[in-house]
């Protein structure tokens, strides 16, 4: 009788969250800057939840408690690495090494000299996130990049949205900054 | 409207959080305004920039692995679960002693023979091996051994207990322990295996050095 069980169960995990994987897969590179471990923590993730997929079923707004509980895991995994003097991660870290070379992104314009310019842009730019305390990087991830609303970073990051508009507006400004100076 | 006011919201202008009369005077403003202008574009030249990072895809077929991966987690997590429960070394993690010098003491009584008991000499390393049998491959498990007085693992001196994570491989896993007693009192050597809310204990008496060779009967305490 176990086994049956464990199909619906299966089946019901899939359906529930398979729709929103992609975007979660998003967010973790977002947070991590590496394929490997962008994988790693939404496979954390799957792993986590998949004992709860009855309280999965009662959830309205799946996408950002999904990706609160994302968020939760990935922090508590800085929190446990922080004791080793390793730098954790980056926008455009080892990007080679994931496969990924700036200069194959693809391009809208089939214009050469612009997709230089892009690609330049955008690793300057990542460097320039790089520098960001997680803090920072993680609003304008969320709100800049990926399109959360404020209501919704607020589920995700357990926080008011007065103190993250505040937060995101002091991130906007470091980031100037750091493009500005360009001491990275 | 002037520039300051300007500068204040373009923020919140270019995120459109506005009142539509609030966005109209600021189009206004930028219209007049070649500096509030230049400031406004390079707002949305950046938010423009970062809408356009790219995101290196998962490896193929990563989302299908991924479910898979979790379903098969649960199910080798409560396999493991139900034959733990039922205890001792059919247990999905076992622990149990075995040394080069396994030989049954015979001047020991019955009960006494279920203890786990490993007699040392005073002030000499013997090397105490501990197999942990582990069903699958368990990452991070935390491994404590905790020292009666008076005994201590060589090069860790005045430590009574020594704590540690590390992966245990699918199958037998020898743990070495260079035990040493800098007194003849003795006392109950306890190793513990965690991994998530699984805890598997072995007891072990020390006891000081008679002559004889030492022996070993475990005593497994396995908690859910």
């Amino acid at each position: 009788m176990l086994i049956p069980f464990r199909s619906k169960q299966s089946a019901t995990f899939d359906e529930l969250v398979r729709p929103h994987l992609d975007h979660l897969y998003r967010i973790a590179f977002r947070y991590t800057g590496s394929v490997s471990d962008a994988e790693d923590l939404v496979q954390d993730l799957l792993v986590k939840l998949y004992p709860r997929v009855n309280e999965l079923q009662d959830i309205e707004q799946l996408r950002p408690w999904l990706a609160r509980v994302l968020y939760r895991i990935f922090i508590d995994d800085i929190r446990r690495k922080s004791r080793s003097p390793v730098h954790l991660f980056s926008a455009f870290e080892d990007s080679s090494a994931n496969g990924v070379n700036l200069e194959d992104v693809v391009a809208l314009d089939d214009n050469p000299e612009v997709e230089v310019t892009r690609t330049r842009n955008a690793q300057h730019l990542g460097r320039a996130i790089d520098q960001l305390s997680e803090e920072h990087r993680s609003v304008i991830m969320l709100h800049d990049v990926e399109g959360f609303t404020l209501d919704e970073m607020q589920t995700i990051l357990d926080c008011p949205t007065g103190t993250l508009k505040s937060r995101l507006h002091r991130a906007r400004n470091r980031l100037r900054d750091l493009l500005s100076n360009g001491t990275f | 409207m002037n520039c300051e006011t300007i500068k204040a919201r373009i923020e919140s202008y270019v995120d459109g959080e506005l009142a539509p009369s609030v966005s109209e005077a600021i189009e206004h403003h930028l219209r007049g305004c070649a500096a509030c202008s230049k400031a406004h574009a390079a707002e949305r030249q950046l938010r423009d920039n970062l809408r356009q990072l790219p995101v290196a895809g998962p490896t193929p077929g990563f989302f299908d692995r991924a479910l898979k991966e979790a379903a098969l987690h649960h199910r080798r997590h409560h396999h493991w679960l139900g034959i733990g429960f039922g205890g001792g070394l059919a247990a999905g993690l076992a622990l149990w002693m075995m040394t080069g010098w396994f030989t049954p003491n015979p001047n020991l009584s019955p009960a006494d023979r279920q203890l786990a008991t490993v007699t040392i000499s005073v002030d000499q390393v013997r090397t105490v091996n501990v197999a942990i049998n582990a069903r699958h491959k368990l990452n991070q498990a935390q491994l404590t051994i905790t020292l009666p007085d008076g005994v201590e693992l060589a090069g860790f001196p005045g430590r009574r207990q020594l704590s540690w994570h590390t992966d245990l491989k699918a199958g037998k896993n020898l743990l070495q322990l260079p035990v040493i007693a800098h007194s003849a009192k003795g006392g109950i050597l306890v190793a513990r295996v965690q991994h998530q809310d699984q805890t598997e204990t072995l007891e072990i008496k020390m006891a000081a050095d008679d002559g004889r060779q030492a022996y070993i009967t475990p005593r497994l305490k396995a908690r859910a």
